[in-house]
């Protein structure tokens, strides 16, 4: 099975974007044990998925679609009612640059944490999961320009939040 | 530009709008910050936060069950394909000995009719013309001999095969002989046909 090509790209996937996918599922989810379902039933997806798909263009914003996808069809069924929790950091004694870093982005995660739904997947969308503005349009359903303006509003709003 | 603008401007802006908030964010430590911290919610799919082991397996254990179904699916597949090009080839084989068994009888029958005779020509007589005679030639018409064969009489002729062939090997020998004589005579005309020429064109030697 190892030598089977199909393989090889469904393992290259996940090693490849498979941080990418996992931060972002975790940031839309919010909560961890619904994220890590989100991660499985991407990859049952992909892996049904791939051998239709021989050559893919863009890998990662096929992976980061079929995420936000999978996401969409969860929160129709499962409800939110746990807080994520951040993982747990395995280091003794983080340098103080880097515990500086998590501090700052813990600020920029509550931020994101409080803004209305629809900006904050335009948000996720495109910082965690490094979409393009037309591949986040593409994988909402909307238009770029939407996408655009709740770009704006949103790190409007982080912005002042942040300050 | 005012600093509102910066994040929007740095994040959908073009080229130049990108340049615009770079630029600003230079003089602007503010801003500069944000857009740092804004850099962190892209941290989380950089190296810095490495995907769980845990989360690679499930995503690995994902294949097994997927991939012998979908084995099974593309070996379903060929055995419906290898059993349509199967019934292809019966198809085939059936069509194959029917004519086998039915040309042989027709190829004799047809070879035991008389020859056809030429469709011959029946002239037909006018009938009485008009006034006017300006009406065209006595018309003609094709008329094919009918078969004079009597319904339900069949002529059976056994063939030699091995005579056949044997006289049909002596006639392309025979042909192939004409062949090169053919060939050499053309050539000592065309040699013949070159030396007048010369002739011709060097006559006052």
């Amino acid at each position: 099975m190892g030598d089977d090509p199909e393989y090889r790209e469904f393992m290259a996937m996940v090693d490849d974007h498979g941080t990418a996918l996992w931060a972002m599922l975790r940031r839309l989810c919010r909560h961890e044990q619904d994220a890590e379902d989100a991660f499985q039933e991407t990859a049952v997806r992909v892996w049904r998925h791939l051998a239709s798909r021989p050559r893919l263009r863009n890998p990662r914003g096929w992976l980061m679609t079929i995420g936000y996808r999978v996401f969409l069809n969860q929160k129709e069924r499962v409800r939110v009612n746990e807080e994520l929790a951040d993982p747990p950091d395995l280091r003794i004694d983080p340098p103080p640059e880097e515990a500086a870093r998590n501090e700052d982005a813990g600020r920029v995660h509550s931020a994101l944490e409080q803004l209305a739904e629809p900006v904050r997947e335009v948000l996720t969308l495109h910082y965690v999961g490094g979409l393009s503005l037309h591949e986040t349009a593409a994988s909402m359903g909307i238009s770029v320009g939407t996408v655009k303006s709740r770009l704006h509003a949103g790190l409007n709003q982080v912005r002042r939040m942040l300050q | 530009m005012k600093c509102e603008d910066f994040l929007p401007l740095l994040a959908t802006g073009g080229y130049f709008g990108r340049w615009r908030a770079r630029w600003h964010a230079r003089h602007c430590s503010g801003c500069a910050a944000a857009a740092l911290m804004m850099n962190e919610l892209t941290e989380d799919r950089s190296l810095s936060v490495p995907l769980p082991t845990h989360l690679r397996q499930r995503w690995q254990a994902v294949v097994p069950d997927e991939y012998h179904s979908a084995a099974h699916r593309s070996a379903a597949t060929r055995r419906t394909r290898s059993h349509a090009r199967l019934s292809w080839v019966y198809a085939a084989a059936a069509l194959a000995s029917f004519a086998l068994l039915a040309l042989p009888p027709l190829i004799v029958r047809r070879w035991n009719e008389p020859a056809t005779a030429p469709p011959v020509a029946k002239q037909v007589v006018p009938g009485k013309r008009g006034p006017q005679h300006d009406q065209p030639l006595p018309e003609t018409e094709n008329v094919a001999t009918p078969a004079k064969r009597g319904p339900g009489e069949i002529a059976l002729t056994l063939i030699d095969a091995d005579e056949q062939f044997a006289w049909l090997e002596q006639h392309v020998v025979e042909l192939a002989g004409d062949v090169e004589q053919v060939a050499e005579a053309s050539q000592k005309l065309a040699v013949e046909q070159e030396i007048d020429e010369l002739l011709r064109r060097h006559a006052d030697w």
